[in-house]
């Protein structure tokens, strides 16, 4: 009789139930709805209260901003003065035009928020410091060259889409806080899926992250996985704060919002952005961990055990993928590793060389790729592709030839010559024509090996202490913050430059795999450029006094 | 004052702090790695000590104007005239795989790797040391014409010297390797075996061609009189041994057998000789012999045999089992037949001029003295020329030639196939490899070639 009214209880409720949870997920996606169009149909009054959020810069305190800017610029001038005479001209004309568009505004808007003046000016010094290695560049290579009216056309273009993308994330915030996660995980979702559709990967990147408009070779591309970067950065920072939800759930929402970038980023094979979010995301639970009250112990374990057998599915299904598309390969490898080097297999009686069993994996692996699910091979290209790099990082690996790593796929000499050059720099760097070490992509992905063969290992290590001052000084103004949201999305974006600028130079010293990132402020690169005004732009107004505009 | 403390560190200021701390433990790391890697700290890695030595020499190529590579009658393979840029080859199609590629980006290969201390040797005016050649341009030109369409490689040697005069080789039909494109058709021409020199770098079964150095056996070992009464079909140890088409040729003896390329007698008669004395022959033809210090590529070239079984034996008495050797190989071994017994080292550099002095002049190098005594060789080449009669070689278009032909299968289906002959001073191989014809479609290759050189010596 029990068992029977029990049951028919279960029945009973089961419906209304669904229609509970079906009218709040309605509800939900009416209230989103709502409020993203409140956000921008907001967006003039958010226009019209940032200048009542600037305070009006006397005359002396915007001279005081020019002569520091152009103390700066005359600095670095009179360091090319002497080091490279030629290229000092070029300097001055760059940056001259850059420090009064560019630098000051910059400065000013830091002042007139009364954000952190230092931290503007070592943004302005990273800034120069990127125009000085591009001019050194020039003058040292026939295949690069810097104009001043390109110069200061790339960077007003950029702070103008800096501006826009500050103006954007300001709206953002007036959202509700998981309506606000919510929508940049949608338009991260709607950037990925123009990648999936559109993307190509001009200039021979192995990545699938840039939309080209025009003609493949002359047309304007544009990097938008970091505008991936900048949204997920965001959105993982927002639900890590939203105080809607318990500890737990704060967590899982955040780790659900990181493996979704993830999953899209692996699939456009976009591995450099995915270790900066990862890397950032780690930085962020630092800060913004739950406390252990909130976080109950049992339910905590069980999403840790859920997430490490997940990682281990992951795990095993790469390793079978990487042994059904390229087995052949891995185990010649794995020959080699056994015998300890190249040449002892060769030596250990073997009438077939080294060299033929490697054209004879590649065939195998070749022809067998033929008949393999298109998924699993894909995947197993893109582990074999990342095994790839790490196998660059070693020259000469257990006596492999540069010619016999190329045969495998492992393509290693863009790292090799960027070694080669960085390694030249000495204490304070070397002159001399670039062409015979072909340092290549040394405006952007390998910008900091540029920096070492440049300006010298001292230059380098300048240049690591102005990040890391960027990262002390962002945590300490930010950490002092009143609204949750807002130190939330810049403690994002201070960690995603700080991280991405750390793993590009732990790139090139040859600490981690080619990642293929450029370096904010230093690096050339349109995506990039626009993507760094945003987060500076809105790091200095978040980061300013409260109440002190008022 | 604890709960202060504890306080803070709850609040994301005091957690930026511990944020704060990490990076500054990450990037005095860095700075230490820094000092390393910007080459601050000399003699702590040797991996930055090797590419500072790297960067070096390479500063050295920027500043040299590369020196010139020459054929044997002074035409001029390759030259530069710029300071830091690559030389141009004069006949790309015919010597890119020969003369390699110079580039700023990819580094050098083949000659133009293992010579570039004597091509950027500057002079005075800074230009390179240059490189004189056995090669002949003209013969060159015709060898790779002769290979268009085909993977596989043309070997014209002068049997008394060991110069090389011709070495074309062709990776892939589809594709023609020109040094002077690398840095941008790269991503065409880096797959797979596409750079090995199909010359002296492949090691495949020789086939029937093998039959020359089982003959040779037969004849040291007394056995120039061997017959069989061949039924076409040989049954050892399991495997069934065939002849070419199946071809069934009755009584035979040697020349017989070197004529119509018969399987069955070389298997019976290797069978015959036993192992010791076919491995003691192979050895002296330089099987299991590494050949090294070439003048022309930094590999040492092995080519080898192992006999395990009496099928395996017989199986290698006319070119198939555990067998591998190169084309130029089995040059050298119609070499030594030719040569009454003498295998002189092949060489492709006659000599350098580094600032107007000659250097590197090549001396002549024995590898095998009696590999068949002169009496024997004679008895060879009499077969072997009787074969090349069959063959169809005319006396009056390539003089007295010597010839036999050989197929070998391999594990993909497909068929090694080598046309070898010899006339005058000259030994001629023409190799083509994954093929499903059979060998004849190397002879006419071989004998066009042949005729070239019997034309170029008369």
């Amino acid at each position: 009789m029990n068992k029977m009214s029990s049951t028919a209880l279960v029945t009973t409720k089961e419906p209304q139930k669904g229609r509970h949870v079906l009218r709040a997920a309605w509800e939900a996606i009416f209230c989103f709805i709502a409020d993203t169009l409140h956000a921008f149909l907001c967006m003039p009054d958010v226009l019209s209260d940032m200048p009542r959020s600037l305070r009006p810069l006397g005359a002396k305190q915007v001279l005081v901003i020019v002569l520091a800017n152009l103390l700066v610029v005359t600095a670095f001038g009179g360091y090319l003065l002497l080091r490279l005479p030629d290229a000092a001209n070029t300097f001055f004309a760059c940056s001259l035009p850059l420090c009064f568009f560019v630098l000051v505004p910059l400065c000013c808007f830091a002042s007139s928020c009364r954000g952190d003046v230092v931290f503007s000016m070592t943004v302005c010094v990273l800034i120069v410091l990127g125009t000085v290695l591009r001019v050194m560049l020039a003058a040292s290579s026939q295949q690069y060259n810097v104009t001043a009216k390109g110069l200061l056309i790339t960077n007003l273009l950029s702070m103008f889409g800096g501006l826009v993308g500050f103006v954007f994330f300001c709206a953002i915030l007036r959202m509700r806080t998981s309506n606000a996660a919510a929508l940049l995980c949608l338009l991260s979702v709607v950037c990925y899926l123009l990648l999936c559709l559109f993307g190509s990967s001009p200039n021979g990147a192995q990545a699938k992250a840039w939309l080209v408009f025009g003609n493949a070779d002359s047309g304007i591309s544009f990097q938008l996985t970091e505008v991936g970067k900048l949204l997920g950065a965001a959105s993982m920072a927002l639900a890590l704060n939203d105080r809607d939800r318990s500890g737990l759930g704060r967590v899982c929402t955040s780790f659900a919002i990181l493996a979704g970038h993830a999953l899209f980023l692996a699939l456009l094979g976009e591995f450099g952005t995915l270790l900066v979010l990862i890397v950032t995301y780690l930085c962020l639970l630092v800060i913004f961990l739950p406390s252990a009250a909130e976080l109950k112990r049992s339910s905590l374990l069980k999403v840790i055990g859920a997430v490490l057998a997940a990682a281990l599915v992951v795990a095993i299904f790469s390793v079978v993928c990487l042994r059904a598309s390229n087995g052949s390969k891995v185990a010649v490898l794995k020959q080699i590793r056994t015998a300890d080097s190249a040449q002892a297999t060769a030596d250990a009686g073997d009438a077939v060389t080294i060299d033929e069993k490697i054209a004879a994996a590649c065939q195998a692996d070749k022809q067998r790729a033929q008949s393999l699910n298109p998924l699993v091979n894909r995947f197993g290209n893109e582990v074999w592709k990342i095994t790839c790099r790490f196998l660059a990082m070693r020259s000469n690996y257990k006596g492999l030839s540069d010619e016999q790593l190329i045969a495998l796929g492992v393509n290693n000499w863009q790292l090799r010559k960027n070694n080669m050059g960085a390694a030249t720099g000495g204490w304070f760097g070397k002159d001399g024509q670039l062409d015979s070490f072909a340092m290549s992509v040394a405006e952007s992905d390998y910008a900091f090996s540029w920096a070492c063969r440049s300006i010298g290992g001292v230059g380098a290590i300048i240049v690591l202490l102005l990040f890391l001052m960027l990262l002390v000084r962002g945590n300490r103004r930010l950490g002092a913050m009143q609204d949750r949201a807002e130190m939330a999305v810049a403690y994002s974006f201070l960690h995603a430059i700080v991280c991405q600028a750390f793993i590009c130079m732990a790139a090139n010293l040859n600490l981690l795999p080619a990642v293929g990132l450029p370096m904010a402020f230093l690096s050339e690169g349109k995506a990039n450029s626009v993507i760094c005004f945003v987060m500076v732009l809105f790091l200095l107004y978040a980061g300013r006094k409260e109440g002190s505009y008022k | 004052m604890n709960q202060k403390k504890k306080g803070l560190l709850r609040t994301p200021g005091g957690r930026g702090a511990a944020v704060n701390a990490c990076a500054g433990v990450v990037a005095l790391a860095m700075m230490l790695v820094i000092m390393v890697h910007s080459g601050m700290m000399p003699g702590v890695s040797s991996s930055v000590d090797a590419d500072r030595a790297a960067a070096a020499w390479r500063e050295q190529i920027y500043s040299s104007v590369e020196g010139d590579i020459l054929d044997r009658n002074g035409t001029v393979l390759c030259t530069a005239s710029e300071k830091g840029k690559p030389g141009t080859l004069t006949y790309p199609e015919s010597t890119s795989f020969l003369l390699g590629y110079n580039s700023s980006i990819y580094g050098q290969s083949a000659l133009r790797k293992m010579y570039k201390d004597v091509l950027l040797d500057t002079d005075k005016n800074g230009k390179g040391g240059s490189l004189n050649l056995t090669l002949d341009i003209d013969l060159q030109n015709y060898c790779q014409s002769q290979l268009r369409g085909h993977e596989g490689a043309i070997i014209v040697m002068n049997w008394k010297t060991g110069a090389l005069l011709a070495a074309a080789s062709n990776s892939d039909p589809n594709i023609t390797f020109n040094a002077n494109e690398i840095d941008e058709k790269w991503d065409v021409y880096n797959h797979g075996d596409f750079w090995y020199n199909r010359c002296w770098l492949v090691e495949d079964p020789p086939g029937s061609t093998q039959k020359i150095i089982t003959a040779a056996c037969a004849l040291e070992h007394g056995e120039g009189d061997f017959k069989i009464d061949d039924t076409g079909k040989l049954d050892i140890g399991g495997a069934s041994i065939h002849n070419f088409g199946n071809g069934v040729f009755g009584r035979t003896d040697l020349q017989g057998a070197l004529k119509n390329s018969v399987n069955t007698y070389f298997a019976a008669l290797s069978l015959r000789l036993g192992q010791a004395a076919f491995l003691e022959t192979q050895e002296k033809f330089l099987y299991n012999v590494p050949i090294s210090d070439l003048d022309f590529t930094e590999q040492t070239l092995t080519s080898s045999v192992s006999l395990t079984t009496q099928a395996s034996l017989a199986m290698a008495g006319y070119g198939q089992s555990t067998l591998r050797t190169s084309p130029l190989h089995i040059a050298l071994s119609m070499a030594g037949v030719m040569h009454d017994g003498e295998i002189v080292k092949p060489y492709l550099v006659e000599n350098a001029t580094i600032k107007g002095k000659t250097k590197h002049q090549h001396k002549p190098e024995t590898l095998s003295k009696d590999c068949i005594s002169k009496a024997n060789a004679e008895t060879l080449r009499s077969y072997l020329h009787a074969t090349a009669l069959a063959y169809g070689f005319d006396e009056a278009t390539c003089g007295t030639a010597y010839a036999k032909t050989g197929t070998a299968d391999d594990s993909r289906g497909t068929n090694h196939i080598y046309a070898l002959a010899a006339t005058g001073d000259y030994v001629v191989l023409a190799s083509i490899s994954h093929t499903h014809s059979a060998s004849g479609l190397a002879l006419p290759l071989t004998k066009n070639v042949l005729s070239y050189v019997h034309g170029m010596q008369s």
